[in-house]
């Protein structure tokens, strides 16, 4: 009997659980066909944060791998303005810690209404962060987010550009190269507990972020920062209104410096001019003046419409074309054919234009790479001013040979130059050498990129820079003499054109040197243009642009530890060559 | 079902659902151990980054010589301390 009953309790126990499963799979089976899907997405939204992992930046660095710009973690502050209670208060406090206008402050978080994200100030420091954490002020927080540094500020800026706040390109490599520099955030869904606190990591919850890839640069942030040493310096003591430099390797190509004047710092670049983020040299052509001389004497040569011993009467420094006067600046009667581009005569060289004729002279200026882009790996580069064969006037032929009626970019006139250094070879101007992942694996490689072409013959750029372009240098008083190393070279002085056409602006010049060293075996070639500087205290290329030409050889050959060409007799290659202690 | 039975019954579901309670609340450990070692990897992140840019900024060449300048040494190219005219004297 007692057995029974025990028996029954136990079946009635039994039941009882069964059917209070039952019960429960029955409220999930109606739970999750009735509203389930309205409230999983309820407690997703409650308990699940979607927290982004923000990618780092690439680094652009020089070729020796010292970083122009880099990415740091930056501290700023928000508020969520929904939930402040009282918003003037809040901005009270918030203003005292970090040194803002209160009521400004409180105007801008009214009026963010019911915005849940509003950032009150970037970049904070550490102890003003613990101080807007202590005052638990509630609706306010610190968050970290990358940002931009330029450790080196000013150096090549104009070529390394800067980003937005947000972190997108806007100029310079920062703007070209987005997309391999930016790399791809991740994120991670946690879910939190009632208090809000983190404590699960969803399921496929977690997708890590690829950092940007790297830029390794042909630039060498010491050269660059030798170059714009020395173009600031003759900018300024010429009180010119601005002036571009380019450093660059005759056989290759290579750009080591690229220099504007005046330049901008990127991590505050609201504070310039816009005006100075432009990479004028190759943006902004000129007037090469009598830099372009060498590019048609090498045309000469080549076409034997001369020899080089030849002499040409220059006229007592006045001749006369059709109705056109064209005028020496000094008055120079015979001269041989080398005399007239060490002495610069215009005349001269239009006569060499004139033997020529239009055919063979545009055909040669556009085998010397003018009138197109170099191709340079450099957004926004211009062609230059070369016109069409058939709007060239009778005049033309002896107006080209001067550097007038044409116009050029810094880097095509550095680039000819290098033609007489490299034995002939039209090279490929180029600033990226490499793209690295953030592993250091290579990417791409970009350095030494074949040659464009070949100008002209070996002999003939031999001839032009050992027979012409060192004597104009050597001989004389030419500010652009080392002792110790043979440099070759041209100056040029041209005058600036009206805008619009109709002649040229009355004492405006630039005053530019296009040279390289040592001439046994060119390794750098440089280019120095001064813009607009004072006349009455001196505007000839040879006066303000020639120096400092001299000086940016000088000091980067020796950085480059080329050895000179003819070291005084006290002092052998091995020391003049030895590195810095 | 004698009561010995259902009690085994109840007692193996009271073991699978510590069971199941037991190991959610090691993974629950683990996630959080995990949040935390992010928190404390963008922590280190954000030290080197700084670190980085603060040693580039110091090897850059225009600090090195504000430094030098400051320390009262001159920065001289190699060729010229040999004599020779790399300073860039003219003729």
């Amino acid at each position: 009997m007692r057995k029974r009953r025990s028996l029954r309790n136990a079946q009635v126990i039994t039941v009882l659980v069964m059917a209070a499963f039952l019960g429960l799979i029955g409220r999930l089976v109606f739970i999750s066909t009735h509203d389930g899907e309205a409230l999983l997405s309820r407690a997703n939204r409650q308990h699940r944060s979607v927290i982004p992992i923000r990618s780092r930046r690439g680094k652009i660095a020089d070729s020796r791998g010292f970083i122009f710009a880099t990415t740091v973690l930056r501290r700023s502050v928000f508020a969520d303005p929904k939930i402040i209670p009282d918003k003037q208060e809040a901005a009270r406090r918030v203003a005292a810690i970090l040194g803002l206008d209160a009521v400004e402050l409180g105007d801008d978080l009214v009026a963010a209404g019911d915005r849940r994200f509003f950032v009150i100030q970037r970049g904070v420091t550490e102890a003003q962060a613990g101080r807007i954490r202590q005052s638990g002020i509630h609706g306010l927080g610190v968050f970290d987010e990358p940002a931009r540094s330029y450790p080196m500020n000013g150096i090549a800026a104009s070529i390394i550009g800067f980003v937005s706040p947000d972190g997108v390109g806007v100029t310079g490599l920062e703007r070209q190269c987005d997309e391999w520099l930016r790399g791809e955030n991740g994120h991670k869904t946690i879910i939190r507990d009632a208090g809000r606190k983190a404590f699960w990591l969803a399921d496929h919850g977690y997708r890590p972020s690829r950092d940007g890839l790297h830029l390794i640069l042909t630039l060498d942030a010491e050269i660059q920062a030798i170059v714009e040493h020395e173009l600031l310096s003759a900018v300024g003591e010429y009180d010119a209104e601005s002036g571009f430099a380019i450093a660059m390797q005759p056989k290759t190509g290579a750009i080591l410096a690229m220099v504007n004047v005046p330049g901008f710092d990127p991590g505050r670049y609201r504070d310039y001019d816009p005006e100075r983020y432009r990479n004028r040299t190759i943006t902004d052509p000129f007037e090469p003046g009598s830099t372009f001389k060498p590019v048609i004497a090498a045309a000469a040569l080549a076409e034997n419409v001369v020899r080089l011993d030849e002499v040409i009467d220059c006229e007592g420094g006045l001749w006369i074309v059709g109705t056109r006067r064209l005028h020496d600046h000094h008055p120079y009667g015979k001269l041989s054919f080398v005399d007239v581009l060490v002495k610069s005569s215009n005349i001269g060289m239009a006569k060499i234009g004139t033997r020529l004729g239009k055919e063979r002279l545009y055909a040669y200026v556009k085998q010397f790479g003018f009138g197109e882009k170099t191709g340079i790996d450099l957004q926004a580069e211009d062609r230059g001013i070369l016109r069409p064969l058939d709007r060239w006037d009778d005049y033309s032929v002896t107006s080209v040979p001067m550097g007038q009626e044409i116009a050029v970019t810094a880097v095509q006139l550095v680039r000819a130059f290098c033609v007489f250094a490299n034995g002939g070879m039209l090279v490929q101007p180029h600033v990226l050498r490499a793209v690295l992942a953030a592993d250091g694996r290579i990417v791409n490689d970009f350095s030494n990129p074949p040659p464009v072409g070949r100008a002209i013959s070996e002999e003939i750029a031999e001839t032009i820079k050992n027979k012409i372009l060192l004597r104009v240098v050597s001989s004389g008083n030419s500010r652009a003499k080392l002792s110790n190393y043979q440099v070759f070279g041209k100056t040029g002085t041209a005058q600036i054109p009206k805008r619009g056409g109709g002649g040229y602006e009355r004492d405006a010049y630039v005053g530019s040197f296009v040279g390289g060293a040592p001439a046994r075996n060119p390794q750098v070639m440089v280019l120095v243009s001064v813009r607009r500087p004072d006349r009455s205290l001196g505007y000839y290329g040879g006066t303000v642009a020639a120096p400092a030409a001299r000086r940016i050889l000088a000091r980067t050959l020796a950085y480059l530890q080329i050895p000179p060409d003819d070291p005084p007799a006290s002092v052998n290659a091995a020391q003049a060559t030895r590195p810095v202690d | 079902m004698t009561v010995t039975r259902g009690m085994l019954v109840l007692f193996l579901m009271v073991v699978i659902g510590v069971a199941i309670v037991v190991t959610r609340e090691e993974s629950a450990r683990a996630a959080n151990r995990i949040h935390k070692l992010h928190g404390e990897q963008t922590a280190i992140e954000q030290r080197l980054w700084k670190l980085e840019t603060d040693m580039a900024r110091l090897r850059g060449p225009e600090e090195i010589r504000r430094r030098a300048m400051l320390m009262g040494l001159r920065v001289v190219p190699p060729a010229a301390r040999t004599g020779a005219a790399a300073d860039g004297r003219a003729h």
